[in-house]
């Protein structure tokens, strides 16, 4: 269109405009065989010379020439003149002689589109002819130097014209107002997201305040608040006779029905499951007190079973939803604002890290972004149960679910092996309604009675294992990070009902990805076989009596899994009475982290000596001393507690290490192969153990 | 029983103390009831375990002030005032335990 233009409009020019239009349309044509790339401006500049030049000055003269007649002379004159005493000449001066030519000429709508933007290819070919004809005219020799010169800067103009153009284009702004647009948001949101931070904390504080225990252990307030305890202890009571498992964890008796010979009272932590010969699990175990857990009863497993499946059908379902419905007759009411008003924090702290990814992506800060990425997939995750937990209110209340709920409970007694991370990978492909009802019948505790709060704390615990499944799905992405997360375990210390010691492998729970979240197959544990009773020729250890060091593990393990427990609530319940001392500048996880091992490992000692047990370096039992490099290195690592003769490691912490962590690695190196447990409280997720690599 | 037979076992107990005391501390199903621990076992406890500090700190005044911080944590607590009694056994910590 436009060298249609130009050669439309040659004929009546005089000589010298021609020459110059031979410039404009050498433009155009290099404009277009090049995709609109200017090429050669010596070639544009030899077209603007006109025919009759003789004579090819040095550019001093020309600028001298120039600058004699500057008063005469266009804008394109002056920056010529400007450049020529060494001053920089940029694209906005040669907008500036754009806009001066075209003023002078037809004025800038002749250069104006149907959609108003500006035509910076037809400006471009415009102030060609008009600056160089200034120059021509105050020099009508010319000077190849000169119009190279002014050519050179010219193509700098029509390259930041064409660039405008492209800016002005409709999709280019469309795009950038888009951009603006999200960023806008996204500060928007990020500045919220402070606001969101401080109503967290605000809510932190209420709830904390809210479950301060009171008057019942284990109970927050803010339910204690809504029971009258004194009817509850009555239905309790009431349901215990009838024989109803009684509520709460502790000491209890079991059924007539169920009752073993000789198991007399038992205690919840002590039970067990019978394996085959090929360590599948083949039904309940009842040992009797303090009996060593792997240590079968003389029962025949599988009609011990299915008395216990009678038994609950029989006798559960309906005294314990008459009980559910007398004790938690409200608690959807009182329950649903609260889960109401935590999922809209989540909400707005989900929206606030998406923003924060956003703005860091928009900003260029990759990193951030991926890590935002990461983030807002996790808290996805985590925000699923929490919005089930607001369904789980209505459990308690709904007898149609009720059923469903006895019926879920017997799949868990089918599966005990399941981690709780296999029952959010299940229940994640559920409605939010149906994952509630699956997390509350998941808890074998709910069989129990002990109703929402152990729900809700499964539930919990399943929000950390369903981030720690996304977490993991997101570094999988990173094909060749060696993470080392190999052969780990996770799972409940509940459900890690074989002791660690007695662990050898998941082996066929894992599908040879090491970072595949999902177990897959029979869910099997191989078990390392007890001391055989009649082969056991002593001596024993301990006042206890243990028959082997596997068997005082084993113990060990509930005992300082119990001792860590309790001094986490005792280090929460402390802190809430203002208690801890936390100094300035040192984080409040790591002074509970370190009140909670310690206060674990004097009741661990303690215990030891009480059985007579010898502790310190060459004794059977090591707690917090030094694990030397064998190989002579002079590094050592302090564990907190080691069975060197059941080759176990016991290490207790409120956060996590695992296998390619370098404390692990040399536990696992200078123990020359002992089973790492990592101990950490049951209210965080629990204990998990980590095997050396084969 | 004796609960601290080192310094790290008097670190460990101070430990114990702060989150349990004065009348939080868990039964042991391992002792018998007179066995249990509770606030007087547990001060004389921590006033035995200064013949480790002694070995530590030499200085008579600061053996002093800490054996005072002791006998004000034992009266606090016993006074009902389980803050002041917690903190002043985490002053007695920091003093001992500078180094940890």
């Amino acid at each position: 269109m436009l060298s249609a233009d130009i050669t439309k409009a040659n004929s009546g020019y005089s000589a010298t405009q021609n020459s110059l239009i031979r410039g404009g349309v050498e433009v155009t044509k290099q404009y277009y065989q090049t995709d609109g790339k200017i090429t050669s401006w010596s070639g544009v500049a030899l077209a603007v010379l006109p025919a009759s030049n003789n004579g090819i000055n040095e550019w001093g003269e020309t600028a001298g020439l120039i600058s004699d007649n500057k008063n005469i002379a266009s804008a394109g004159l002056a920056i010529i003149e400007q450049s020529a005493r060494g001053k920089g000449v940029n694209s906005l001066d040669w907008v500036n002689v754009a806009g001066a030519a075209i003023n002078n000429q037809r004025g800038s709508g002749k250069f104006l589109d149907s959609a108003n933007n500006l035509q910076w290819g037809e400006v471009a070919t415009r102030t060609l002819i008009s600056a160089g004809l200034s120059v021509v005219v105050s020099n009508r020799r010319g000077s190849e130097a000169g119009l190279n010169f002014f050519a050179d800067q010219l193509g700098n103009n029509i390259k930041a014209g064409l660039e405008t153009q492209k800016q002005n284009s409709p999709e280019y702004l469309k795009e950038m107002q888009t951009r603006r647009d999200k960023y806008a948001n996204a500060q928007r949101i990020a500045a919220e997201a402070e606001q969101t931070n401080r109503d967290f904390e605000t809510f932190d504080r209420a709830f904390a305040a809210t479950t301060d225990e009171g008057t019942i252990p284990g109970i927050p307030r803010y339910l204690q608040d809504e029971i009258d305890f004194a009817e509850a202890e009555r239905i309790q009571g009431q349901a215990t006779d009838n024989g109803i498992f009684s509520v709460g964890i502790g000491r209890q008796e079991l059924p007539e029905n169920l009752r073993i010979p000789n198991a007399g009272l038992i205690n919840t932590q002590d039970k067990g499951y019978i394996f085959d010969e090929n360590g599948l699990q083949v039904g309940p175990t009842v040992f009797k007190e303090r009996t060593g857990l792997g240590t079968e009863v003389e029962v025949e497993p599988r009609s011990l079973y299915e008395q216990g499946l009678r038994f609950i059908r029989d006798n559960i379902d309906k005294p314990l939803k008459e009980f559910q419905k007398e004790l938690y007759g409200d608690f959807t009411q009182k329950l649903d604002p609260f889960f109401k008003e935590l999922s809209e924090l989540k909400n707005k702290e989900l929206a606030a890290i998406k923003a924060a990814g956003e703005k860091a992506a928009i900003e260029g800060d990759y990193f951030s972004a991926a890590l935002s990425a990461i983030s807002s997939a996790v808290n996805e995750a985590a925000f699923a149960p929490v919005s089930g937990l607001g369904q789980l209110a209505r459990i308690f209340t709904n007898e149609q679910i009720s059923q469903q709920t006895g019926n879920a409970a017997f799949n868990f007694l089918l599966n005990p092996y399941d981690t709780t991370a296999n029952a959010v990978d299940y229940f994640a492909n559920l409605p939010l309604e149906q994952q509630a009802r699956g997390i509350a019948s998941f808890s074998g505790e709910v069989i129990g009675g002990t109703a929402a709060f152990n729900a809700a704390r499964v539930a919990a615990n399943a929000t950390t294992y369903a981030s720690k499944r996304v977490l993991r799905g997101a570094l999988e992405s990173y094909d060749n990070l060696d993470l080392g997360l190999y052969n780990f375990l996770i799972g409940k210390p509940e459900f890690n009902i074989v002791p660690p010691s007695k662990i050898a492998r998941f082996s066929s729970t894992y599908t040879g990805n090491p970072l595949e979240s999902s177990f897959v197959g029979p869910h099997r544990v191989d078990v390392v076989p007890n001391t055989p009773v009649d082969d056991f020729v002593g001596p024993l250890i301990g006042k206890s009596g243990y028959k082997s060091t596997t068997e005082l593990a084993d113990d060990a393990f509930l005992r300082y899994q119990r001792y860590t427990d309790d001094a986490y609530d005792a280090a929460l319940r402390a802190e809430a009475k203002g208690r801890l001392v936390i100094p300035e500048g040192v984080a409040r996880e790591t002074v509970i982290g370190q009140k909670v091992d310690r206060a674990a490992q004097a009741r661990l000692k303690n215990w030891i000596r009480s059985e007579g047990i010898g502790e310190g370096a060459g004794e059977l039992t090591s707690v917090n001393r030094w694990l030397r490099d064998p190989s002579g290195s002079g590094s050592y690592r302090i564990p907190d507690f080691r069975i060197d003769g059941a080759g176990s490691i016991m290490d207790g912490t409120i956060g996590y290490k695992w296998s390619n962590t370098p404390q692990v690695r040399d536990f696992f190196n200078f123990s020359q192969g002992s089973n790492v447990t990592i101990v950490r409280p049951q209210q965080l997720g629990g204990s998990y153990s980590i095997l050396p690599q084969p | 029983m004796n609960w601290v037979k080192n310094l790290n076992d008097l670190l460990d107990f101070l430990s114990y103390m702060v989150l349990y005391a004065p009348d939080e501390f868990p039964e042991e199903d391992y002792l018998s009831p007179e066995e249990q621990m509770n606030l007087e076992k547990a001060f004389e406890v921590l006033n035995n375990s200064m013949e480790f500090v002694r070995e530590k700190i030499s200085n008579g005044d600061q053996l002093q002030q800490l054996q005072g911080l002791l006998n004000d944590s034992n009266t606090a607590y016993k006074d009902g005032d389980d803050v002041k009694g917690a903190h002043l056994l985490q002053e007695f910590e920091a003093v001992v335990f500078k180094d940890k």
